[in-house]
């Protein structure tokens, strides 16, 4: 969902309040690969994401499915995707370029995120989502929806889980609702 | 490891999950690494047999040795040599089939320093993996 930048504010004294424990400030510079052609039976899409918050930038690698379709799939008030994720050493950008992937976009998300443990873990993220005007130009962003964050709510889940995260989720989301 | 360019990538182990979801790669020779660890003093060795997965065909023998006290590829290289020596000397007493071979990959070539670390394990296991399936080729 979005939020017009005039009520962050609101919003994240709000998370402030439910929570109870301070926000995370986010910078992660996102660049999304995707396989060049004649690679693999099928084109492929990875996601690489470089935390700049840490004194020194970590990186992360992520993988992320379609969302789940079917009859059952469209009851769901959520989008339940499948995730994998691995944390990396810094030549990732290289390593997968060196596998025949070449760079599609990249993003940098600039916001705060909560946690939540209500016997299940929810992420809460309020940022605002900025392209680079120059190849890898984190300091000369601007945003893509200027005016507008994007809030993500998310939760992880196995495919056993899914149903009690998916109700969760959803109950969580009501607290936010303007 | 992409040893064609030299380059080693640190992960956790989900990494090889998230490249069969990627698809863009096939798994071609998968080979397992089974064995046992000993302490001798200042020296830990790990023998292990070398089978492809879901066979128990040998491919081969690996022995790992570590120089605990020192981390330096330098400094440890005359006391490994040391140990090798005296080790290959055992090893003919005993009239076993097959010889050890001690390759040595050019760990400067992945932008790997003096300073021994995981990734240049990981270097030298991609290197034995290279010669034992070279070896079944030929």
């Amino acid at each position: 969902m979005g939020v017009v930048l005039q009520h962050v504010e609101a919003l994240e004294i709000l998370l402030q309040g439910l929570c109870g424990v301070p926000k995370q400030r986010i910078r992660i510079h996102e660049l999304c690969l995707k396989s060049g052609p004649n690679l693999g039976a099928v084109a492929s899409e990875i996601r690489l994401l470089c935390d700049l918050e840490q004194p020194e930038p970590t990186w992360t690698v992520r993988h992320v499915g379609g969302p789940m379709r079917g009859a059952g799939a469209e009851q769901l008030a959520v989008l339940v995707r499948t995730m994998v994720e691995s944390k990396v050493s810094k030549n990732v950008l290289r390593f997968f370029y060196a596998l025949g992937y070449k760079l599609d976009h990249e993003l940098l998300r600039v916001g705060f995120g909560f946690h939540f443990q209500r016997g299940i873990r929810i992420t809460v993220t309020v940022t605002s989502v900025n392209k680079m005007l120059k190849l890898h130009a984190t300091d000369e962003a601007v945003p893509v929806t200027p005016g507008i964050q994007l809030v993500e709510v998310s939760a992880p889940a196995s495919s056993d889980t899914y149903p009690e995260i998916v109700a969760a989720v959803s109950s969580f989301c009501e607290y936010l609702a303007p | 490891m992409i040893r064609g360019q030299q380059i080693v990538l640190e992960s956790d182990s989900t990494i090889q999950m998230i490249m069969e979801k990627l698809q863009s790669y096939k798994s071609w020779v998968s080979l397992y690494f089974e064995g046992f660890q000993y302490q001798l003093g200042d020296f830990q060795l790990k023998m292990g047999k070398v089978v492809p997965t879901h066979s128990e065909n040998l491919r081969g023998i690996v022995m790992e040795v570590e120089y605990l006290p020192i981390s330096s590829l330098d400094k440890s290289r005359q006391i490994m040599e040391d140990f090798l020596d005296v080790w290959q000397e055992t090893v003919s007493k005993r009239s076993l089939p097959g010889h050890f071979m001690h390759i040595e990959p050019n760990f400067a070539d992945y932008g790997l320093s003096d300073h021994y670390t995981s990734q240049h394990t990981a270097v030298q296991y991609a290197t034995v993996m290279a010669q034992l399936i070279a070896t079944v080729r030929n």
